[in-house]
């Protein structure tokens, strides 16, 4: 049951009393103009009454208004220019009473400039209340689209991430945060603090209001905040009171965050996430959770010289395109004699080559401190070369290389410690080479990002 | 504007030249001026393709070996377990169950539909606990590295159209095959060797296979599958005659390109450029295809890891070792057919044969992959056209019943490039009847290869009689669940 409050009571007038002023005060400005231009003998009384009318009622609209807002289903600032020019407009139509009933004498374009002043700031409360009421794109919603172009937002859903890494996101603050401020913080401000509860930040939140702690960590479902939000609509207690209830994604979103520990500075990364948590990511932040691969950063490389990619094609190698719009480029040598000289061709492309493939074609150690030179190496295929231990050493220097195929090598165990040094390797060929299985077994129990391979 | 409507831009077809001329010239210039190709432009196959703009993004798979077991094996046999079945054995399979839907002829007019348990038995295998019947021993120990879809289904209930349904995404014959679309939209990583390679098990009869499995439809001819023969000619008529060396044909084959290149001016066929880059692909050929077919160098431990029959070509084995040798000259789409699935009647000896003959070749094409680095981009599928029905073909009674056509579930399997590993995807009910998970639509199948191929399957189409083709036609979703 909803209590009789005075406060709320009255307040809820403003939007009928906000008319009158507006009423009388256009009338008294329309009549001075028609008086002045038809140049009627016309008693100015009743132009300085209509303006006594408008000061009164603006006088009760600002008022109600003033209530209305300490309710506090409003943000402060969202308010705040319609507030004060309400009441400025309050005091402007009693000067202006004051002018037109000749009370007030000051200089002779006083008469004009009043009804100018009056008139711009009519417009811009009507105009704020309006986009209070109604929000920000009524207006112009239906406008042709010339207009819209300039006036009218398009809406977007709450907040994208898209472009941003996962590992940097922030659950709380970048989260949640936007849901409560969405849904939550008009009325659990620092200014007002409905039920003592202030939801600004997460230190607040866990302060709680009257009634103790809002969320009880990791339990979401004695967490008052949770229970309040998923209560029937018709309850008393469900929240938000007015306005739009959180959507069901949103209220999953609250209670993952709550059941996973509610911390400040937890990010998205530190949590495994479900199939469906990530789902619901994707869906509310457009949050793409999939580790993203280093082409997908290369994306800004200068185009492909188509006329020097040509020229690989003399040196019997072979390239492809990764995919459409992706400026990097596969590799791979089709003869079985490679020479120094056509890896340097290759090294035209340094930034632009991920993966190379020289299978079988008498690569050497020597050789292989030019491949290391291909700074977004990811992928290096040089099964059957008589590589060793010593060739692989200069590889260390790949800082993107995932995968690295070396069966029939002559690299033995002392390769596994360079393979170690290698933060980005995922995957290491070794069958058919001088390594062996205790060592490989070894390796992979103790490097758990990378797995080595001899044979299956 | 998608350039893909103007396969054959410059040139006309008969019907494109019909259809331009009958608008006028000036028709024909407003074209050139909409979309400004070249009208006279030289063209060949490469820039043919460059029009696709191809891969549309990143590939996980560069290249598919599909295993396609032609005739249908039993699903509720070797990979979908179903203890219920045991417990009902003999009983009649409830109404409710069995549906309204039709059955094939074959079984329809059948009085009774006796359910019946398969007699092999199923064990868990692996980290990942997927159940395997024991009818394939070395399948079952990589179970690990392989993705398990059991709720494929598909709606033709006999094989020729679900054969050509799997495989064209169409059941009527003419639309171009999935290894016809994928050499179409990617073109070669090896200008020796076609992009599509078929291998068919010899001396093995059942269910016909036919041609147009791995045709090109209305895609031009260049694209269709090769077949490679076992025995002497694995490509037919690629040999030079008698008394012909290989530098009388290279002339032959200069001079005859340079007539029909002024024939290709006089009359644009582009069938015509077609047949000129096969010439000159077989004159390739002649040195690519014996090395490749060459098995001579292979250990005797490769030997033994694909089985016994690996050492007589044209088995499924030997075939298999083949498709790992064109995987490794970066082939794109490897297609092996088996024959001899179909088991109407004899279903318990018959489907012992037939696994035995495939089993430790698949697993051990997959570990051979795997060793040498190459699973990493290449997609190995194993499955047959449909399923076959958890009641009874012919009595139960008798030592030789079989199951009938199902298409209404069926179980395939994948692994290596883009699919996740030691996991299954979708769940028949406990009837292995009727879907109740996550079902898999051939469309959605291919859909997903192509998305595994860096292709969007909407995005691939070619204009045919007047309207745009695509592989799955205007269906197909892609089964993101299973993508690693």
């Amino acid at each position: 049951m909803i209590v009789f409050d005075i406060s709320s009571f009255f307040g809820r007038f403003h939007p009928i009393v906000v008319h009158l002023p507006i009423g009388f005060i256009f009338l008294a400005i329309f009549l001075e103009i028609y008086v002045a231009y038809k140049k009627l003998n016309f008693s100015r009384r009743i132009i300085s009454f209509c303006w006594f009318l408008g000061f009164i009622s603006s006088f009760f609209a600002a008022l109600f208004g003033w209530l209305l807002a300490s309710n506090g289903y409003y943000i402060e600032e969202n308010i705040y220019i319609h507030r004060w020019s309400g009441i400025l407009i309050v005091f402007l139509s009693f000067i202006g009473w004051g002018i037109k009933a000749r009370i007030i004498n000051l200089f002779k374009s006083q008469d004009s400039f009043i009804n100018y002043t009056v008139l711009i700031f009519l417009l811009i409360v009507g105009h704020q209340g309006g986009n209070i009421t109604h929000g920000e794109n009524y207006l112009f919603e239906y406008a042709p689209d010339f207009v819209k172009k300039y006036f009218y937002k398009e809406k977007n859903q709450l907040i994208s991430y898209k472009e941003k890494e996962i590992d940097s996101i922030e659950v709380f603050s970048e989260l949640i945060l936007p849901v409560f401020e969405n849904k939550c913080i008009a009325c659990h401000n620092n200014d007002i603090s409905s039920g003592g509860l202030n939801m600004i930040s997460l230190e607040k939140i866990l302060v709680g209001g009257a009634a103790g702690s809002s969320i009880i960590d990791g339990n979401s479902l004695s967490s008052p905040i949770f229970k309040r939000i998923t209560l029937p609509q018709s309850h008393s207690k469900f929240m938000p009171p007015s306005g739009e209830p959180l959507t069901y994604d949103e209220i999953n979103l609250i209670e993952w965050w709550i059941n996973n520990g509610v911390k400040n500075d937890i990010r998205l990364i530190d949590i495994e996430l479900s199939n469906e948590e990530e789902l619901l990511l994707a869906r509310l932040f457009e949050i793409d959770t999939k580790p993203k691969p280093w082409y997908e950063k290369l994306k800004n490389l200068e185009e492909l010289n188509s006329e020097e990619l040509k020229k690989l094609e003399v040196k019997n190698l072979s390239w492809k395109q990764l995919a459409n719009n992706y400026p990097v480029i596969e590799i791979k040598f089709n003869g079985n004699d490679i020479s120094d000289d056509v890896l340097n061709e290759i090294l035209k492309f340094n930034k632009h080559v991920i993966s190379l493939t020289i299978k079988k074609s008498g690569l050497n150690d020597s050789q292989i401190n030019i491949i290391s030179k291909l700074e977004n190496l990811m992928i290096l295929n040089i099964q059957n070369n008589p590589i060793t231990d010593d060739g692989i050493k200069g590889i260390n220097s790949l800082n993107h290389l995932e995968r690295l195929n070396l069966y029939g090598t002559n690299v033995t165990d002392k390769s596994l410690e360079t393979f170690a040094s290698i933060k980005s390797l995922k995957k290491i060929y070794l069958w058919n080479t001088k390594v062996s299985k205790e060592k490989v077994s070894e390796f992979n129990r103790e490097n758990k990002s990378k797995e080595a391979l001899l044979d299956f | 504007m998608n350039c893909n409507d103007h396969h054959h831009n410059e040139k006309f077809t008969r019907r494109d030249f019909l259809t331009k001329t009958s608008l006028g010239l000036g028709a024909l210039t407003l074209g050139s001026l909409i979309n400004p190709t070249p009208a006279l432009g030289n063209i060949n196959s490469n820039n043919l393709r460059e029009n696709l703009n191809l891969p549309h993004f990143p590939a996980k798979a560069k290249r598919i070996i599909y295993l396609f077991q032609s005739g249908a094996p039993s699903h509720l046999d070797i990979f979908d377990y179903k203890p219920l079945l045991k417990k009902m054995h003999g009983k009649e399979i409830p109404d409710s169950v069995r549906g309204e839907q039709r059955l094939t002829g074959m079984t329809a007019g059948q009085a009774s539909f006796p359910l019946v348990s398969s007699i092999f038995n199923f064990k868990q295998h692996g980290k990942s606990g997927i159940w395997m019947s024991d009818l394939m021993p070395h399948t079952s120990k990589i179970v690990d590295e392989l993705c398990f879809i059991k709720s494929m289904y598909t709606e033709e209930i006999n094989h020729d159209p679900a054969v050509t349904f799997l495989q064209t995404g169409s059941n009527l014959p003419g639309r171009p095959s999935m290894g016809s679309w994928v050499s179409y939209g990617l073109g070669s990583d090896n200008k020796n060797l076609p992009e599509f390679v078929v291998l068919v098990t010899k001396n093995k009869s059942g269910q016909p296979l036919y041609a147009r499995s791995w045709g090109n439809g209305f895609l031009p001819s260049k694209y269709q599958g090769v077949q490679f023969r076992s025995g002497k000619d694995a490509v037919l008529y690629l040999e030079n005659p008698p008394g012909v060396t290989g530098d009388i044909r290279k002339e032959q084959l200069d001079y005859l390109k340079k007539l029909e290149d002024e024939n290709y001016n006089d009359i644009g066929d582009p069938e015509i450029l077609s047949r000129m880059s096969q010439y000159e692909m077989a004159y390739r050929m002649q040195t690519s295809v014996p090395e490749v077919m060459d098995v001579s160098n292979e250990p005797d431990y490769i030997f033994d890891m694909y089985g016994e029959d690996s050492k007589n070509p044209g088995t499924f084995a030997a075939n298999c070792l083949l498709a790992r040798k064109l995987v490794e000259k970066d082939v794109k789409f490897i297609q092996l057919y088996h024959q001899g699935w179909d088991q109407h009647g004899n279903l318990n000896n018959d489907i012992k044969i037939q696994c035995k003959e495939t089993d430790q070749a698949s697993a051990a094409l997959i570990k051979d992959l795997k060793q040498r680095g190459l699973l990493e981009d290449t997609l190995v599928i194993w499955g047959g056209e449909f399923g076959r029905t958890s009641y009874t073909q012919g009595s139960i009674d008798s030592p030789s019943y079989g199951r009938d056509h199902h298409p209404r579930c069926f179980t395939i399997f994948m692994a290596g490039a883009g699919v996740k590993k030691g996991i299954t995807y979708g769940a028949t009910d406990e009837f292995g009847y009727n879907l109740t998970e996550d079902p898999v639509h051939v469309h959605d199948f291919q859909a997903t290869i192509m998305h595994l191929l860096g292709i969007d399957h909407e995005r691939l189409t070619f204009k045919h009689q007047g309207r745009r083709y695509r592989l799955t036609d205007v269906h197909g979703h892609v089964v993101k669940n299973i993508l690693s």
